[in-house]
């Protein structure tokens, strides 16, 4: 039991790590990954209703998807090629080139490693049935083995152009192509193609 | 689909919303309700995972018991103490008044709880009148299961709910002396009697003993 408590206790510490995709172009208080977390879960639940998914797993896999961060911080795929000075990033940011995919693929590869040490360390004095749970849910969504994990992947990217969108609703100088770009890379659900299209649409009223 | 998204836009408004119950003990950047939901659905999880609960209707009970305090104001069991004698007070006074600190007789608790139903109802029905029917009936189905404690998952995460309370409340106490975490904690034992989730309490009772 206190095993438990304690990994209770380091996963609410996930209330603290914020998001640092966003705040590059200066939003301040982003969204913790625990709130991130939240709304995917809900978006688990509304946009795979239809869907045939075993529901729980995907719940499962989208709580559990970032509790890493924990240890680990936010790492985002332009850490240590953006200037530490802030408002220089900010800038800088808004006209520098995407990475190529070969990049981006070294860098997660890296993440990755980094990222799976943590979550050991997080999970080592669970009991074993659970620890075996939650270990292999964390891979299946990182290498999109099954199909809630490459349903929830997507949605997490939706996630995150949600919250651009709602950004650049508070300030119209946030620019939500990024994320935009990101999406379109990685969504092929139907379901979620046709949610991109409203999202879309909801953009373009606000202009 | 819009309407999806307009429900997702609007459940995404709890990821800034601070909980009240902490704000009344002065904690600066408390967390929000979607982290408590959060933090709620991994318990659940863990815990109830040997357990023989319908996992995945339990983890849908944690994400939505909260879901009405989008529109439905964030009230504590504080705010019980305000109700005296039979008085009737309006919800305004109560949200204005200044909180008093302290454990609710149970008559007061009742009132409150009375309130609290109506206006979370209303709130709810108008967060959820233009989603999918079926999807509607679910959320409200649940919600509802939920408040009455009528299935064990509901009983469950109620008692969940307490639980991760009680540790948030421990855990403000070690880091800012104000949060009064012997009302918490007696209040969670009154609650609890599923044998896992006692388990954890003593451990957090243990812990808030320890310096």
């Amino acid at each position: 039991m206190k095993d438990i408590l304690n990994f209770l206790i380091d996963t609410g510490k996930l209330k603290n790590v914020k998001r640092r995709g966003i705040s590059f172009y200066g939003v301040k208080n982003p969204d913790s990954a625990t709130d991130h977390a939240y709304r995917m879960a809900m978006m688990v639940w509304v946009l795979g209703k239809e869907k045939k998914i075993n529901i729980e797993r995907a719940f499962k896999i989208a709580l559990i998807h970032d509790i890493c961060k924990v240890i680990t911080g936010d790492i985002t795929p332009y850490d240590g090629l953006l200037p530490k000075d802030k408002k220089k990033k900010h800038k800088f940011v808004r006209n520098w080139r995407r990475l190529l995919l070969n990049e981006k693929g070294e860098r997660h590869a890296k993440k990755l490693e980094k990222e799976s040490k943590a979550l050991e360390k997080l999970i080592l004095k669970m009991p074993p049935k659970i620890k075996r749970e939650i270990y292999g849910i964390w891979m299946d969504y990182q290498k999109g083995r099954s199909s809630e994990a490459r349903f929830v992947y997507q949605l997490d990217m939706i996630e995150n152009l949600l919250e651009a969108l709602e950004s650049y609703k508070k300030d119209k100088k946030f620019p939500t192509r990024p994320w935009w770009q990101h999406a379109e890379e990685v969504v092929d659900d139907p379901v979620l193609l046709e949610f991109l299209k409203e999202i879309g649409k909801e953009e373009l009223k606000t202009k | 689909m819009k309407n999806l998204l307009h429900f997702l836009t609007e459940t995404g408004k709890l990821k800034g919303k601070e909980r009240r119950g902490w704000q009344i003990h002065q904690i600066k950047n408390a967390e929000t309700t979607a982290e408590h939901i959060f933090h709620l659905a991994i318990l659940v999880y863990v815990l109830g995972k040997n357990k023989k609960l319908n996992l995945g209707r339990a983890i849908k009970m944690a994400l939505i018991q909260d879901l009405c305090k989008i529109y439905a104001p964030d009230l504590t069991s504080y705010d019980a103490l305000l109700f005296k004698n039979g008085k009737k007070i309006t919800l305004e006074k109560i949200l204005k008044s200044k909180p008093k600190i302290g454990c609710p007789t149970i008559e007061q608790r009742k009132q409150l709880v009375k309130l609290k139903y109506t206006l979370e109802k209303k709130a709810l029905q108008e967060l959820t009148s233009k989603l999918p029917a079926d999807l509607r009936k679910e959320i409200r189905f649940l919600c509802e299961d939920y408040k009455n404690g009528l299935t064990n998952e509901a009983r469950f995460v109620r008692q969940a709910e307490y639980l991760i309370n009680v540790l948030q409340a421990v855990l403000y106490h070690k880091k800012h002396k104000q949060v009064p975490h012997s009302l918490w904690l007696r209040r969670a034992r009154a609650v609890i009697d599923d044998p896992s989730l006692l388990g954890i309490l003593e451990e957090i009772e243990k812990k808030s003993k320890r310096k």
